[in-house]
């Protein structure tokens, strides 16, 4: 049985199709690293368009959309595990790294934390997609939000950096003495932890409640080691953790 | 330096005299309506927390100051005040650390060469007073809308009762003139009649080439946060720049400049030919008005036939023809103006203020709201913003204007000489009659040789502002002064600036909550806070530095510097009615020298129904929008002015009454005002439009923001916006050095390319809020013929690329 040239033509073509399908199907070997550098790499550069303005906010951290549809669906791929309770044992050193890791971001106790990474110089669409909920990539985690939705967010949440736009020497016509880049000699309130009023009570909140009503932010299950809670299993906060300053600023300041 | 024990104990006590005084009231014939402390509650283990106004913009913030030790260490947003409900901004939350920049002006400086050498407090005020004393007629105080109330009263009372001279401006003449023009030829009154309410409920908000997301967050957030309530607010922004409010906005309509005059007119075309204006509204509460030649902010009465008449041309295909904006688009808004059924807000800021035909399109969007009737009930209101924290509360009400007194009285109409003479116990020809040099004119005269015709102002006292930075084409009215010897400029500021640099004497100020101040808000809210820190070093209060000039000039025997019965102008008595020498600092913080001011100041007030409340019902509250009126016994804030539900002036069963009416018969005027063209358009050697502007994280020229850590680190320099096409033609890359050039001066600075705004092809932006980079050697001078306010937003300008 002789196959026709035709048929061996046909399937000549049909295997390279095939090759070339399953070929171009594999993505080009790219670290996490990789992926990562990249994505911030865009987030400096491109504005992406917000073809999809409508969509309600509640949709947005479950919506693929726009050129980065399948970006958003490999990201949910390699979601990092849940991390393990915190534990009594060497609480205290994580409490105190935690705290400084706090203080690095903030001028003060109670001030917005500002943004260590890219953003979008426009549209805050992209920050309830990690934000929103909260969100671990490999051994990243992005916080959930502490307050209620706010759509405006970088009217608080500025960027923790440079806007990528090089600075001019400070002329010298100017003297006078001036520090350039200026020098500011604030020192900010530290925060205080919590009082157990006696051994074994619950220690009260060291802080306000006013744009951290959600304890899980920074205590729930994602919040950073040291400051998570040890029974995450419990969602009534305040039935054991009396407001501490707060309550004097919250109730009585009036 | 901490707060001494001494010091704290006097502030404290003035707070409860204060408190005291309003208890005496309560018992007596009056109470105050709002609740709100006065001083803070000492909680052992952390910060004293008290109230203030936020120091920057207009929007007037409360924030909750923590102090420790005699430094300010937290701030927060204050859940009590009705602005902004605990939120703030980014500048907001670090305004503590605006006192806190290590360059802080601590000494009174003296330029001797091309140092500057430390002098004492005496021998500063001694010069200042003798200079006067020589020349007072080419003697000129250059202020601010970041004024406190009482630092304004003073200035106001001394250059006008004191030296019968007019030459005070303030720079919010370069920020909102034009609105208060606008408002005056409307309805006689100044000031906006909606407030911060109408936001919660509007369900169209239109920004007149605004960009509030930015510039005033809080009353942005206000209205978008209303979505994630689930409700439903059409947001429209008409402007020449795409920006973050261009993000949340459903339509962006991109007009040319000057295409915001054509789309007014041609929305009000539209309402005429299809019937759909308010024909009652207008029936009762409109008359009509046009220009007289040469024009003046009164014009003449029109008919409605001769209004027709003049929008006949504004069909919207030729509206699309000037502004650019599709006709669809101007239809769209026609049919939301037609539409009584849901309620509009107009907000604007710059765009419509700094603007040669600022007065006209100002009157158009009234004009607009009016003639639909979308006016006057919640929600449905034409609403100007305010950048500075007291450019309403200062410079508006106080007046401290070349042509102004307080209360909205006017230098050159003889009654209102009158009225302000009687309250100041001077003799009325004390006040001069002829409105004096307004602010271009007299940096111009003070910048300008004799033989040019200059020289008019040769001695500047410059207080809470930066116009070395700030003034519009610098090369021509600022930076000339350093080649005249006979000119002397004093600058009172608390950072090193632009300004400063050129002085002849520094004097260094308390600023924010190092002293005891007032501001009046965008929405008529006067606030009040207490000192709650010492200023660093030797720095003073501004408010002391003219008062002891005041003083000096008495002792070098100065006619002005007493009233009719010789009394001295800022006579300030103590409880026990024995006179205090508030002119020496030591004695300043004895009394309540603001109380005593505002006590004053508040008998102007009743003149145009803009009632002040007695400092103590200030000190309890979070501010009050006056007219704040004694009813029941009770202190009460008016939101709506000339709406029957919520303005007590207005006649009952009237429905709405403009009681300013310039046609004296209550009626609002709605303006014919044609399209023009800008002073200056692009053509082929200057093919570019340049806008100017600000950025979220600073304010204004960036003397407080750009020590501020947080916010100079997320945005550090200025830098040049580019439309990606014009870049790509360009050959343009991010970070390309870009030169800019107009035919007033040239600056270098970064390109960046779909970075914080994108301009229209054919615009570029330039943020002004860097010292190193001024583009106002750039800018352009030429202002509005009424509200004589330059225009920053437009000018032509080429763009050069000059390499990586």
């Amino acid at each position: 049985m002789s196959a026709k040239p035709s048929h061996i033509v046909a399937g000549l073509v049909l295997a390279a199709a095939a090759l070339g399908f399953f070929v171009g199907t594999r993505g080009t070997r790219r670290t996490t690293e990789d992926r990562l550098a990249y994505a911030t790499q865009v987030a400096e550069t491109v504005h992406v368009p917000m073809a999809t303005a409508a969509t309600a906010w509640p949709d947005l951290p479950n919506r693929r959309r726009g050129p980065n549809a399948e970006w958003e669906n490999h990201l949910a791929k390699v979601h990092g595990e849940m991390p393990a309770p915190e534990v009594a044992e060497g609480r205290t050193e994580r409490l105190e790294a935690a705290r400084e890791k706090r203080a690095a971001s903030r001028a003060y106790d109670g001030a917005p934390p500002r943004v260590p990474h890219a953003i979008d110089q426009r549209s805050t669409t992209a920050c309830l997609a990690c934000h929103g909920e909260g969100l671990v990539v490999v051994d990243r985690v992005a916080p959930k939000m502490s307050h209620p939705v706010y759509q405006n967010c970088t009217q608080c949440h500025v960027r923790d950096g440079e806007n990528g736009v090089e600075e001019a020497p400070f002329p010298a016509e100017f003297g006078l003495g001036r520090q350039y880049p200026p020098v500011n000699t604030f020192v900010g309130l530290e925060p205080t932890v919590g009082v157990r009023f006696l051994p074994d009570s619950p220690p009260v909140m060291p802080h306000s409640r006013m744009n951290r009503q959600d304890c899980v932010s920074c205590h729930g299950p994602l919040g950073t080691p040291g400051l998570r809670t040890t029974h995450p299993e419990r969602l009534n906060c305040e039935q054991c953790h009396a407001p501490g300053p707060s309550f004097v600023q919250e109730i009585f300041f009036r | 330096m901490t707060l001494e024990r001494r010091d704290f104990l006097k502030t404290s006590a003035l707070a409860a005299a204060t408190i005291a005084a309003h208890r005496v009231l309560a018992d007596g014939t009056a109470t105050a309506a709002i609740p709100g402390p006065a001083t803070g509650i000492d909680d052992p283990a952390g910060p004293v927390w008290n109230k203030a106004p936020c120091r920057f913009c207009g929007t007037g913030c409360h924030v909750r100051v923590g102090v420790d030790k005699g430094r300010v260490v937290a701030i927060q947003g204050d859940p009590l005040a009705a602005v902004n409900k605990g939120l703030l901004c980014v500048k907001g939350y670090h305004v503590g650390l605006a006192l806190y920049g290590k360059d802080r002006l601590t000494q009174p400086l003296l330029r001797k060469g091309d140092r500057h050498v430390p002098i004492s407090w005496d021998e500063a005020i001694d010069i200042i007073s003798k200079r006067i004393l020589s020349d007072p007629r080419t003697f000129a105080i250059y202020g601010s809308g970041q004024w406190t109330i009482p630092e304004g009263y003073a200035a106001q009372k001394f250059m006008k009762a004191g030296l019968g001279s007019n030459h005070i401006e303030p720079n919010a003449r370069l920020c909102m003139a034009s609105a208060v023009t606008g408002f005056l030829a409307v309805y006689g009154v100044d000031e906006p009649a909606g407030c911060y309410e109408d936001l919660d409920v509007a369900d169209v908000v239109i920004n007149w080439g605004n960009n509030p997301a930015e510039m005033h967050p809080i009353l942005f957030s206000r209205v978008v946060d209303r979505r994630s309530r689930g409700e439903k607010v059409t947001l429209i922004d008409i402007g020449t720049r795409r920006t973050r409010t261009t993000e949340h906005s459903q339509h962006y309509l991109e007009m040319k400049p000057h295409g915001d005059l054509a789309i007014a007119n041609g929305v009000m075309h539209l309402l005429i030919k299809r019937g759909t204006w308010d024909k009652a509204f207008v029936e009762r509460h409109i008359a009509f008005r046009k220009n007289t030649e040469p024009s003046t902010l009164k014009g003449q009465a029109a008919t409605f036939d001769e209004f027709k008449a003049a929008l006949e041309e504004y069909t919207p295909a030729r509206v699309e023809g000037l502004s650019g904006v599709a006709a669809r688009d101007i239809e769209m808004l026609a049919d939301l103006f037609g539409n009584r059924e849901i309620r509009i807000t107009s907000l604007w800021c710059m765009g419509m203020n700094q603007h040669t035909r600022g007065t006209a399109i100002n009157a158009l969007v009234h004009g607009l709201h009016l003639l639909s009737g979308h006016f006057g009930r919640p929600g449905d209101a034409p609403t100007s913003l305010t950048g500075q924290p007291s450019a309403c509360g200062t410079a508006r009400e106080v007046g401290t204007f070349a042509h102004g007194l307080p209360g909205g009285l006017r230098v050159d109409d003889p009654a209102g000489r009158e009225k302000a003479a009687k309250i100041w116990n001077v003799p009325v020809d004390r006040i001069h009659d002829k409105v004096g040099f307004h602010t271009v004119e007299m940096w111009r005269q003070f910048c300008t040789a004799e033989s040019e015709g200059g020289g008019g102002i040769k001695t500047i006292w410059v207080q809470v502002t930066n116009p070395g930075q700030t003034m519009p084409n610098l090369n021509k009215l600022f930076e000339p002064k350093a080649g005249f010897a006979d000119r002397f400029l004093i600058v009172s500021d608390v950072y090193p600036t632009a300004t400063t640099a050129l002085a002849d004497l520094i004097l260094p100020s308390a600023m924010w909550v190092e002293k005891n101040g007032m501001y009046g808000n965008s929405e008529r809210r006067t606030q009040q806070w207490f000192k709650m820190v010492n200023p660093p070093g030797q720095a003073r209060d501004d408010c002391w530095q003219t008062i002891a000039v005041a003083n000096r000039l008495r002792e070098l025997g100065h006619k002005g510097m007493v009233d009719k019965d010789g009394r001295f102008l800022f006579e300030t008595k103590d409880a026990a009615g024995r006179e205090v020498p508030i002119w020496k600092w030591d004695n300043y913080y004895d009394v309540n020298v603001d109380e005593r001011l505002f006590n004053e100041y508040r008998d102007f007030s009743r003149f145009k129904h803009k009632d002040l409340a007695p400092y103590a019902v200030y000190a309890q509250a979070r501010g009050l929008r006056w007219p704040v009126v004694e009813r029941n016994g009770q202190w009460e804030e008016v939101p709506w002015r000339f709406s029957e539900f919520s303005d007590p002036y207005v006649t009952k069963g009237a429905g709405f009454e403009f009681y300013h009416s310039n046609t004296f018969d209550g009626k609002a005027q709605v303006w014919i005002h044609p399209w023009e063209a800008p002073p200056e358009v692009p053509d082929k050697d200057f093919p570019f439009w340049l806008c100017t502007g600000r950025v979220v994280e600073h304010w204004h020229s960036g003397t407080m923001t750009m020590r501020i850590p947080p916010l100079r680190n997320a945005m550090p320099g200025a830098y040049v916006e580019v439309h990606p096409d014009d870049a790509r033609a360009m050959g343009i890359g991010n970070g390309d050095r870009i030169l800019v050039e107009s035919r007033r001066g040239k600056l270098e600075l970064r390109a960046w390319i779909e970075g914080r705004g994108v301009p229209a092809r054919g615009h570029v932006f330039v943020p002004f809020f860097d010292e190193t980079k001024l583009i106002n050697r750039v800018t352009l001078d030429a202002h509005d013929p009424h509200s004589k306010q330059p225009d920053y937003k437009k000018c032509a300008v080429r763009i050069t690329r000059l390499g990586r």
